[in-house]
């Protein structure tokens, strides 16, 4: 994900500008929100309600950082008081004191590790249709390749040849030195 | 790569990320962890993968086009759809109101499908009604009635004074509401006049006919030659001495012994003017005539014979006094 620079002024957001940050930024604040609701619909109206408030704000908002951090904070704080507002769960007592320390976008791990998972699976998703599939099958779903075979009525050779396409095609992908030797792991553990 | 390292069972490994290791297998994890420290730094970057291939799942659950849509509609401000939705309930608001208007107008408004009305202003008039009933209407009084009748009866609203000769129909009585009478008929000719106190005269020609207080529900039944008077709560039931009741109708205009200033409110009554009498000597004659659709002008010509009096007329204003010649 690439972050916008800004200066930290008052930048009048307008709606194209809101759209075009919801779609960059949405699946990740929402699966980093998830990681501490641990419920995908709750995750998902909490990241909605965010960008509604942009919208709606009548006033120009402060940014002082990134609109990136300025969102990752929105999230962050409204995960909170989502969760202390139904919390009695000794499981979210970690996730509110995670949420309520002082935390930078380029130091939260939680969020790191989201984005990482995000970009193996957009990684994925641009795999070609067959190719996906096939990959899906075996990784997601686990199946062997005997069972996607059947399954698609195609042979076991051309299943192995799909997933080492994808898996080549993911190791190109899948950005740099961090990520190699998870990816790696990740791919090339196949099962035959 | 660096998976010279990684000299480790990926079935150990998968059993102590999944958390099923045995200990046997968890003996061996640790010794493969001490043997180097990358072992550990290693065994953490698999343990964060090893989530990631969980959590990417959840992004195939989140639809970011559809949930676009959810923000815009949750929003305030760029709403299209909600305003839309507004608009929308309001339009429907108002089609319900015209809609409850137009059935309230239709059921009830003359003009408006159902009913009609007949106002007859300085003129009188007359109508026959869809059942052959047929309604004389006095000088400024207003009938409504509806243009077919149901299955039921057949109801009519009326204001001011009408004569009417209903068709006999006994299934379905001829009901007539007044604003404190409710007369019902089935087949009969009678006079009804109300005046502005509420006060209803009914003058029977011929047949029955049922008259109710609205206010105590009293009824009288009147027959051929009666009269009945609806005022406050009361409802009373006489002989119609009044022959001219249904004059206005007939045009004709009888008097037998009629005292002089009995007579001349008749006369105010049917020509619609204003009569002063300054001649009290005629106050106690009784008077014999009939003027049988005449002009005020011979009516005047005949008083000033048959009572030697002066009646000067002045617009509708007639003032009588002795004549001196």
């Amino acid at each position: 994900m690439t972050e916008i620079k800004l200066p930290p002024s008052i930048e009048l957001i307008t709606k194209e500008r809101i759209e075009h940050l919801f779609k960059e930024h949405y699946a990740v604040l929402t699966a980093y929100a998830n990681k501490f609701m641990n419920d995908l619909d709750d995750s998902k109206e909490v990241v909605q309600n965010v960008f509604v408030n942009l919208l709606d704000s009548k006033k120009s908002i402060k940014i002082h950082t990134s609109v990136k951090a300025h969102l990752y904070t929105s999230v962050r704080n409204a995960c909170l008081n989502a969760i202390r507002q139904k919390a009695t769960h000794d499981k979210h007592h970690e996730n509110i004191k995670y949420l309520s320390k002082d935390s930078d976008i380029s130091t939260d791990e939680v969020f790191e590790q989201t984005e990482l998972e995000y970009q193996i699976y957009q990684a994925i998703d641009e795999l070609p249709e067959q190719c996906k599939r096939i990959f899906k099958m075996n990784r997601l779903e686990g199946l062997t390749n005997q069972e996607i075979a059947d399954h698609l009525g195609i042979s076991k050779r051309t299943v192995e040849t799909q997933i080492s396409k994808a898996l080549k095609n993911l190791r190109k992908k899948i950005s740099p030195t961090l990520c190699c030797l998870l990816v790696f792991y990740i791919f090339s553990d196949i099962k035959f | 790569m660096e998976n010279k390292k990684q000299n480790i069972n990926d079935e150990l490994l998968q059993a102590i990320l999944d958390n099923k290791a045995s200990r046997d297998q968890e003996v061996a994890f640790q010794k493969w962890i001490e043997e180097h420290p990358d072992h550990s730094i290693l065994f953490d970057k698999m343990k964060q993968a090893w989530n990631a291939q969980k959590a990417i799942h959840i992004f195939s659950q989140i639809d970011v086009d559809a949930d676009w849509q959810k923000v815009m509609s949750k929003s305030k401000k760029h709403n299209s759809k909600k305003h839309f939705r507004k608009f929308l309930n309001i339009a429907a608001s108002i089609l319900v109101l015209i809609s409850i208007g137009f059935s309230y107008l239709y059921h009830t408004t003359p003009g408006f499908g159902k009913l009609s009305s007949l106002k007859s202003n300085n003129k009188a008039t007359n109508i026959t009604l869809a059942d052959g009933s047929k309604i004389f209407l006095n000088k400024n009084s207003k009938i409504i009635y509806p243009n077919h009748f149901d299955s039921e009866s057949r109801k009519i609203k009326m204001e001011g004074e009408a004569y009417f000769n209903v068709k006999s129909d006994s299934s379905k009585p001829f009901i007539i509401e007044t604003k404190s009478a409710i007369i019902k008929v089935l087949g009969t000719s009678f006079n009804v006049k109300t005046n502005k106190n509420n006060k209803i005269t009914v003058c029977v020609h011929s047949g029955k006919v049922s008259l109710e207080n609205k206010k105590s529900n009293e009824i009288v039944f009147l027959t051929k030659g009666e009269k009945g008077v609806v005022k406050d709560t009361i409802v009373t039931e006489s002989k119609n001495t009044e022959v001219n009741f249904d004059a206005w109708k007939t045009g004709v205009l009888r008097f037998k012994n009629t005292p002089v200033p009995l007579m001349f409110k008749y006369l105010e009554n049917f020509y619609h003017v204003k009569i002063t009498n300054r001649c009290r000597r005629i106050e106690n004659l009784k008077f014999n005539s009939v003027f049988n659709n005449v002009d005020i002008n011979k009516v005047i010509q005949e008083l000033e014979m048959h009572l030697r009096v002066k009646i000067t007329k002045k617009r509708n204003h007639l003032i009588i006094t002795e004549n001196n010649k």
